[in-house]
């Protein structure tokens, strides 16, 4: 029943998306699943909190059938426009088939640790799984909500990944935990599609398979996704990574749809955790500052930048309030004072981290969590112009960069100590980052492929079709004239 | 008449360096994919050493849990909370409340207050080590002492006082007793 919820998931996630996402060139059948489940995971944890505020129990019936109803609608009147791409079996090439066999090594040593393993991590335990665990026993967010005070944890956490585990709970009809922790797993594939569709939307296949399974190969994004299995950070990556990536073709082609799955994207992110909130504004700052450079007063995208986060986020600050939810522990003046102090050392721990090594372990070896993901986007940030992008590449080195200070800001003003507060969660952090900074740094490889591929005469991106070429400059001139009424 | 675009403009756009004639050596037109695979091994000698570590821990533990049922996992993985967790849940009724007594580190009391909220849920759990302390609305006390391994590794810092709290249990009616866990029912 649990695997079913799963699939339920990724159609109810493709309900919401495919008005956007159907036509995007180079979507394949795996990536439109991808990026459905991530949506769908969103969608659906929302849906328990609307129901919850609209005092509607929860039950499958409840849960589910407005689901069916607007897949049968779509299937009645909706003329097949909702029918994903199908898949088309081509002969792997020999980037493609070390891409597949690299990523095979490493789900073989990921994959069974995380199935043999039952919930126990920190984390997992005291701030997501355990209040899935809650919702779903009392058949509601309020009990909880008013026992916060009892427990150790942050009730004001978004409740994106704790409604989607009470969502599978409420399919399976028992709290099992090991089967909900899966959801981290299914994420870091939904991470994984998300980043093979950029390449491939701008680069060849060649290059796809070989940097998605680079990203599938990053420690620390290995780590979040399975051994902490039932934390919000692989959700968060795979919600910041899209919103990330549509903005980049917003930029790059200037077409609505990919302006609308930004902001659905980003959206998402704010409603998974309070990086996301972070990313979330640095993405509508980005937006806002092109619409206005651009004078773009079409308001689609207004209403869109506007409806995206009052949709996702509007909610859970209703909730927050009916519920009486504080945030827990005060940030005293001493404490800011030491952190304030220590910023330059926090900057220093946060470069650290992301550009060397980690310290070598009892055997002596040294591991790298993000292997070269950051020095390849500096490398990136010098060479983009030489690889034929122009300076609309800069977004994903910005919103890296947003992230980045974002991070130190939070560990400075928040209420804890500065020292533990890294050495706990640092990584984790990074590894919701680097994804954006090896995407940066894959696209200016894949720029610099694709020109050495048209020299020898090889179409290579997913932009080539002959249906994009008719469709991407014909909105742009919409827009354009839209943008001079 | 304006000038003539700079050469790096023209070669921004792919387009125009397909125009280029293809005069170049072999390894010349080649070496892109070159570098495509000389990344990715770069990266796969980076990557090794966490994977082979990953293998390590994984074989490391193929041979602690391979073969056991789920509970038998936890119960493993999760020492002594796990077993101690499934011992109150038998005993004690979801409504009630529950002190727990915990001869443990410090650092070890917010481990077990996160266990017992999270196995126990919804049960009211408290939790101190310090024999003395006092919950109100409380029905069931218990007795938890921390494994050997745990208490080597974090020692005990709180209060504990045997002879007071045999008085304190005296008048309370015992209804479980294990190996790191004594339960008592307060009868009003």
């Amino acid at each position: 029943m649990m695997i079913c919820a799963f699939l339920f998931t990724c159609v109810a996630g493709w309900l919401v998306i495919c008005p956007w996402l159907r036509r995007r060139p180079a979507l394949s059948l795996a990536t439109a699943i991808g990026l459905s489940f991530a949506a769908g995971a969103a969608a659906l944890s929302l849906e328990l909190l609307l129901l919850n505020l609209a005092r509607i129990p929860w039950t499958r019936f409840s849960v589910l059938s407005p689901w069916i109803a607007a897949a049968a609608a779509h299937t009645f009147f909706g003329r097949r426009l909702w029918a994903p791409p199908m898949p088309r079996l081509r002969r792997p090439c020999l980037p493609e088939i070390a891409a597949l066999a690299f990523s095979g090594i490493v789900l073989s040593a990921w994959v069974p640790y995380e199935r043999l393993l039952p919930l126990n991590e920190w984390d997992a335990i005291m701030l997501w799984m355990f209040k899935g665990k809650a919702f779903y026993l009392d058949g509601s967010i309020a009990p909880y909500m008013s026992r916060a005070h009892e427990f150790l944890g942050n009730p004001a956490y978004p409740l994106l990944v704790p409604l989607y585990a009470t969502f599978l709970y409420i399919c399976s009809g028992s709290a099992a935990d090991q089967l909900a922790k899966l959801l981290s797993p299914c994420l870091f594939g939904s991470l994984a599609a998300g980043f093979y569709y950029f390449l491939r939307r701008y680069g060849s296949r060649s290059v796809a398979a070989i940097f998605t399974s680079m990203l599938a190969g990053l420690y620390m994004v290995d780590v979040a996704a399975f051994r902490y299995a039932g934390y919000a950070d692989t959700a968060v990556a795979a919600a910041i990574l899209p919103g990330a990536g549509f903005l980049y073709a917003w930029f790059r082609e200037g077409d609505y749809a990919d302006f609308a799955l930004a902001v659905f994207f980003a959206s998402i992110a704010a409603w998974t955790k309070n990086e996301g909130q972070f990313f979330l504004a640095g993405l509508g700052g980005l937006a806002v500052a092109r619409l206005l450079w651009q004078r773009i007063w079409d308001r689609r995208y207004w209403f869109t930048l506007a409806a995206g986060p009052v949709l996702f986020v509007a909610p859970w600050v209703a909730a927050r309030n009916v519920y009486g939810v504080k945030r827990p522990g005060e940030l005293s003046g001493e404490m800011m004072r030491t952190n304030i102090a220590s910023y330059g050392p926090t900057v220093k721990a946060i470069f650290d981290h992301a550009f060397t090594p980690a310290p070598p372990d009892a055997l002596g070896s040294r591991i790298w969590l993000f292997n070269l993901t950051f020095p390849l986007c500096v490398l990136a940030v010098f060479l983009y112009r030489r690889a034929g992008l122009d300076q609309r590449f800069w977004v994903l080195p910005a919103l890296a960069c947003w992230q980045l200070f974002g991070v130190s800001l939070v560990y400075v003003t928040g209420p804890v100590n500065l020292q533990w507060m890294i050495g706990s969660s640092l990584d984790r952090v990074l590894s919701q980052i680097a994804p954006i900074a090896l995407l940066a740094g894959a696209l200016v490889f894949a720029s610099y492929y694709n020109a050495a591929e048209a020299r020898l005469g090889i179409p290579v991106t997913g932009e080539a079709s002959p249906r994009n070429r008719e469709r991407v400059p014909a909105s742009s001139k919409k827009q354009r004239g839209k943008s001079r009424a | 008449m304006g000038r003539a675009p700079r050469r790096s403009r023209l070669n921004k756009d792919p387009a125009m360096n397909q125009a280029e004639p293809a005069r170049r050596s072999l390894p010349a037109r080649y070496a892109h994919r070159a570098a495509l695979l000389a990344v990715f091994g770069v990266w796969v000698i980076f990557a090794w050493p966490g994977l082979s570590l990953q293998f390590a821990t994984l074989d490391y533990w193929r041979q602690r849990l391979a073969g056991r049922s789920l509970e038998e996992r936890a119960a493993i993985v999760d020492y002594p909370a796990y077993s101690v967790a499934r011992q109150v849940e038998e005993v004690v009724p979801p409504a009630a409340c529950i002190l727990f007594l915990a001869y443990t580190g410090p650092e070890h009391v917010n481990y077990y207050k996160t266990r017992f909220d999270y196995y126990l849920y919804p049960r009211r759990v408290r939790i101190a080590a310090n024999t003395g302390a006092q919950a109100a609305n409380c029905g069931y006390l218990a007795v938890f002492r921390d494994a050997p391994a745990n208490l080597a590794e974090e020692p005990f810092r709180g209060v504990w006082d045997e002879g007071r709290l045999q008085h304190r249990l005296a008048s309370l009616e015992k209804v479980y007793s294990g190996p790191n866990l004594d339960i008592y029912h307060i009868r009003r």
